[in-house]
C-alpha cells in the first residue's frame, strides 16, 4: 500500500488497461462518494440499519475498484457495524470515512497528474 | 453482430469497469440496471443476448439476484448470464453455475479475471452464430 492509502497494483492495472478508464473511475468517485456518504448519514440519522449497511457496502465496493484501501477498510468497518445494528458506532465512523474518501480522491488525481503532467 | 448486453450492478464503478471490458470484447451494452427489479424491466425491453448480474444487490420489489436470474433464464433459456460477485463463496457459485450461469466472476472484474469469460463468450456466441447461419 502506498503512503496515500492507495493500492499501487490496482492503479497500475487500471492504468495498463486504459488511462481513460482510470480517469472515469476517479471522476465517478469524486461524485459518488459524497452522495453515498450523505445517504449513509441520512440512514443513520433515521435509524435505518439496512439503508446504512447498503450505503457503506457500496462505498466499500467503489473504493476497492480504484484501490483506495483506507477508504475501503473504513467503509467495510461501517458496513459491519451497520449489519450488527450498531448505528451509534457507524455515526462515529462517518467523519473518518469522509476524510479517507477526500484523501483518496486527491491522491488519485495526483497519480493521474504524475502520468499526464 | 454485436452481442446485445445488459449490465446489472448496484455499483456504478463496477458497471463502468464491466462496460469497458465488454465493449472492448465487442459487445453492445444496451442498458445498465442498478437492482434486480430494474433488471427485469430492462430485460423485457431490451431482450439482451448476454446479462452480467451482480449477486450482492439490495432486494427491490421482492426481487433479488437469484430470483431475477431464474426469471430471465425461464423466459429465455439460452440466455448467457455472467454472475459477478464480491464474495468467493462456493455455495453461491455452485447455485448459479448449477442453474446455468455461463460464468461466476469474483470482483474486481479485471482483464485477468475476464479472460476465461472471454473464451466462454467466444465459444457460446460462435456456436449460436453457426446455428443461425445453418438455419438460413
Amino acid at each position: 500500500m502506498l503512503d496515500t492509502g492507495l493500492d499501487a497494483a490496482t492503479i497500475a492495472e487500471l492504468r495498463d488497461e486504459s488511462e481513460d478508464l482510470l480517469m472515469a473511475l476517479i471522476d465517478l468517485l469524486a461524485i459518488e462518494a459524497p452522495a453515498r456518504i450523505a445517504a449513509l448519514t441520512a440512514s443513520v440519522a433515521a435509524g435505518e440499519r439496512v439503508g446504512a449497511e447498503r450505503a457503506a457496502h457500496t462505498l466499500k465496493s467503489s473504493a476497492a475498484t480504484v484501490g483506495a484501501l483506507v477508504m475501503r477498510d473504513r467503509a467495510a468497518a461501517a458496513e459491519s457495524a451497520a449489519r450488527a445494528g450498531e448505528l451509534a458506532t457507524v455515526a462515529a465512523m462517518i467523519e473518518p470515512l469522509r476524510e479517507a474518501s477526500e484523501r483518496a480522491c486527491a491522491a488519485l488525481r495526483l497519480e493521474i497528474k504524475k502520468a499526464c503532467p | 453482430v454485436p452481442i446485445t448486453t445488459l449490465i446489472v450492478d448496484d455499483s456504478p464503478f463496477a458497471r463502468t469497469v464491466i462496460r469497458h471490458h465488454l465493449t472492448k470484447f465487442g459487445c453492445r451494452v444496451a442498458g445498465e440496471a442498478e437492482n434486480a427489479a430494474q433488471a427485469i424491466r430492462m430485460f423485457h425491453e431490451l431482450r439482451p443476448d448476454l446479462v452480467t448480474l451482480d449477486v450482492m444487490m439490495p432486494e427491490v420489489d421482492g426481487f433479488d439476484s437469484l430470483r431475477a436470474f431464474r426469471q430471465m433464464r425461464s423466459e429465455k433459456p439460452g440466455l448467457a448470464i455472467i454472475v459477478v460477485s464480491a464474495v468467493p463463496f462456493d455455495k453461491t457459485r455452485d447455485t448459479f453455475i448449477g442453474e446455468g450461469a455461463l460464468a461466476y466472476v469474483v470482483k474486481p472484474f479485471t482483464q485477468f479475471s475476464f479472460e476465461p469469460v472471454r473464451r466462454k463468450l467466444v465459444q457460446v456466441f460462435r456456436q449460436s452464430a453457426g446455428e443461425l447461419g445453418g438455419a438460413r
